[in-house]
C-alpha cells in the first residue's frame, strides 16, 4: 500500500461491513473463510477486527450463526444472512452503485 | 532451556514458553479492555481464543509440544489488534478502556529499594507509608525495648515472603497486575534510561521542547476532533440518501449546506451503514498545564521542607547545649527528647514529602528536569535558612565545633537513665 493511499483507510474500514455481508450472502461460511476471501485484497483483515464486527452484525440481526460439528477439532460457528440482512444488503448494493456512478460522473 | 506454562485456550490445553504466555496474556487483557463496553465481550474473547488455539496448533506436531515465544508473537501478529474500526453504527457504543481494578494488597518483603530484608519497605507499601518512617519506627521500638524488637523483625523476615514475581511486587503495592502494565513499565524505564544517558542540560532541553510539542499536539487534536465531529454529523445526514426510493432522478450527493436531515422512510431503517466513524476520544487532560503547575509548586514545597529541616537541626542543637528549647524543657532524658524530636520532624515532613512525590507524579509524562529544579530549590533554601541559623544560633556553632562532645552528652544521658 503506497503511503499516500493510507489516508483512505477510513474508506476501506467503512466498506468492510458491506464486504463481509456480501461474503456471508454467497454461502454459509465460517470466520476463516471470510478472512481467506478478504486476504490478498485491499481489505485484508485480521481476527482481532473481524470477530467484534461479526458480533456486532449479529446483534443488529443482519446475520446469524449455527454451531456445526467438525471432524477435526471443536465445533465451528457457521454464519449466514438473516432475512433482514439480505434486504439490507440489497439496499447497500443499490447505494454502492449510486456512489460509484456519482464518483465516476464527478468532474465530467 | 525455557520455563513453560500450561494454559487453556477456549478449552484447548497448550504448553507455551513463559515469554510467549506473557505476550498472550497481554494480548487478551488488552482485548478484554477494548471490548469492555461490548455486550458480547465474553463470546468474542472465546472466539479469539479459539482462533489463537487453531493458529498455535499449526505450530505443533508429533515431536513438538511447546509453542515458543517467537511462534506466539507471530500468531498474535496474525491476529491483529482487537478493535472495532467498523463499529461505527449510532447504536454501537465507543469502547472505552476499562479502568484497571484495584488489585488486592498483600504483605510482602519488597527487596527492590529495601535496606536489609525489604521488610520495612514492604510494610510501608502495604500501609501506604514512607518506608523511611517505618524504618524510624522500627529503630525507635528496638531502642525502647532494649533490642527485643529486633527479634520481632527477625521473625517477620522469616514469616513474610519476599515478593519474587512481578505479580507479587504489584500485589505488595495493591496495584492491578497485567502483563501489559509490565510491558508499559519496561518501556517507561527504557525511556528514562535513555534520558539518563544524556547530560542534564540536554535532558532539560528535550523535555522542555517535548512539553511544548505536546501542547501543540493537544491543540491540533482538539481542533481535528471538532472537525471530525462536524464531518461525522454531515455523514449521518448523508446516510439517509440510499434509502430514498430508487426511482426518479439520479440521487443527489449528500447535501452540503442543508441542516435538516432528509426524511427516513418508515421501512426498516438502515442499522448502521454508512454511519459516521467514531468521534475521536477527547484529548487527554492538559498535561502541559499540569507540568507548569508542578514546576511552580516545587519552590513552595522546598521552602517549607528545608525550613522544617533547619528548624529541626536548631532544636537539636538547643537541646544538646541547654537541655531546653527556648526556655521550654521537655522533662525527659536528652536522648529521649532527641528521638521524639526526630520522630516529630519525620511526621511534620511527611506531608511535604508526600506533596513532593505528588508533584513528581502529577504529569503523566515523567519530567526528567523536575528533580534538578527541585534539588536547586532545596539546596538554595537549606543554604539560606542554614546560614541564618548559623548566624543567630551560637548553640549550632558550638555543636558543629564539638560533635564528639555532643555525642558523649547523649550517651551519658542514655546511661544515666538505665
Amino acid at each position: 500500500m503506497p503511503p499516500d493511499l493510507d489516508r483512505f483507510s477510513a474508506i476501506r474500514k467503512g466498506l468492510l461491513e458491506y464486504l463481509v455481508l456480501k461474503i456471508v450472502a454467497g454461502d454459509k461460511v465460517y470466520a476463516a473463510d471470510i478472512l481467506g476471501k478478504l486476504g490478498g485484497t485491499e481489505f485484508a483483515t485480521q481476527e482481532g477486527t473481524l470477530y467484534p464486527l461479526l458480533s456486532k452484525l449479529r446483534r443488529a440481526e443482519l446475520l446469524d450463526y449455527q454451531w456445526v460439528e467438525s471432524e477435526a477439532g471443536p465445533p465451528r460457528k457457521y454464519y449466514r444472512l438473516t432475512a433482514k440482512g439480505r434486504s439490507w444488503l440489497g439496499e447497500l448494493n443499490a447505494y454502492w452503485k449510486t456512489l460509484h456512478a456519482t464518483v465516476d460522473r464527478m468532474g465530467e | 532451556m525455557q520455563p513453560v506454562i500450561h494454559a487453556s485456550l477456549h478449552g484447548n490445553a497448550f504448553v507455551i514458553e513463559e515469554a510467549g504466555y506473557l505476550a498472550l496474556r497481554a494480548y487478551l487483557d488488552r482485548a478484554a479492555a477494548q471490548l469492555s463496553a461490548d455486550p458480547d465481550r465474553d463470546e468474542i474473547l472465546g472466539d479469539l481464543e479459539q482462533a489463537i488455539a487453531d493458529k498455535c496448533a499449526r505450530h505443533l506436531g508429533p515431536h513438538k509440544s511447546v509453542v515458543t515465544a517467537a511462534e506466539m508473537a507471530q500468531v498474535l501478529a496474525e491476529m491483529g489488534p482487537v478493535g472495532t474500526p467498523a463499529e461505527v453504527g449510532p447504536d454501537a457504543p465507543a469502547a472505552p478502556r476499562a479502568a484497571p481494578a484495584a488489585g488486592e494488597r498483600r504483605l510482602y518483603r519488597v527487596l527492590e529499594g529495601g535496606k536489609l530484608a525489604g521488610l520495612c519497605n514492604g510494610l510501608g507499601a502495604y500501609f501506604g507509608l514512607d518506608a523511611n518512617l517505618v524504618r524510624a519506627i522500627f529503630v525507635v521500638l528496638a531502642l525502647l525495648t532494649h533490642g527485643a524488637w529486633l527479634l520481632v523483625y527477625l521473625v517477620l523476615v522469616f514469616v513474610v515472603p519476599a515478593a519474587g514475581t512481578p505479580e507479587e511486587r504489584a500485589a505488595a503495592r495493591g496495584l492491578p497486575f497485567s502483563a501489559q502494565a509490565l510491558v508499559d513499565e519496561a518501556k517507561r524505564h527504557y525511556a528514562t534510561l535513555e534520558q539518563e544517558l544524556q547530560g542534564p542540560w540536554a535532558r532539560w532541553r528535550a523535555s522542555w521542547s517535548s512539553g511544548t510539542r505536546e501542547a501543540r499536539r493537544q491543540a491540533r487534536e482538539a481542533a481535528s476532533a471538532a472537525r471530525g465531529a462536524w464531518q461525522d454529523q454531515r455523514a449521518t445526514w448523508g446516510a439517509a440518501a440510499p434509502t430514498a426510493p430508487p426511482a426518479g432522478p439520479p440521487p443527489i450527493p449528500p447535501p452540503h449546506s442543508s441542516s435538516v436531515p432528509p426524511p427516513i422512510p418508515p421501512t426498516a431503517p438502515p442499522p448502521s451503514w454508512p454511519a459516521p466513524p467514531p468521534v475521536p476520544p477527547a484529548p487527554p487532560p492538559a498535561r502541559y498545564a499540569r507540568q507548569v503547575a508542578a514546576a511552580l509548586m516545587v519552590p513552595v514545597v522546598a521552602f517549607w521542607g528545608s525550613a522544617l529541616l533547619v528548624a529541626e537541626g536548631v532544636c537539636a542543637a538547643l537541646l544538646i547545649a541547654n537541655g531546653r528549647i527556648l526556655g521550654w524543657s521537655p522533662g525527659l532524658p536528652l536522648w529521649g527528647s532527641l528521638v521524639i524530636l526526630m520522630l516529630l520532624g519525620a511526621l511534620l515532613r511527611r506531608p511535604i514529602a508526600a506533596a513532593g512525590a505528588a508533584l513528581r507524579r502529577a504529569p503523566a509524562t515523567p519530567l526528567s528536569w523536575l528533580p534538578v529544579w527541585e534539588a536547586a530549590f532545596w539546596i538554595g533554601f537549606v543554604a539560606l535558612f542554614g546560614s541564618l541559623a548559623w548566624t543567630f544560633t551560637p548553640e549550632l556553632r558550638s555543636l558543629a565545633h564539638d560533635l564528639p562532645g555532643a555525642w558523649a552528652k547523649v550517651l551519658a544521658s542514655w546511661h544515666a537513665s538505665h
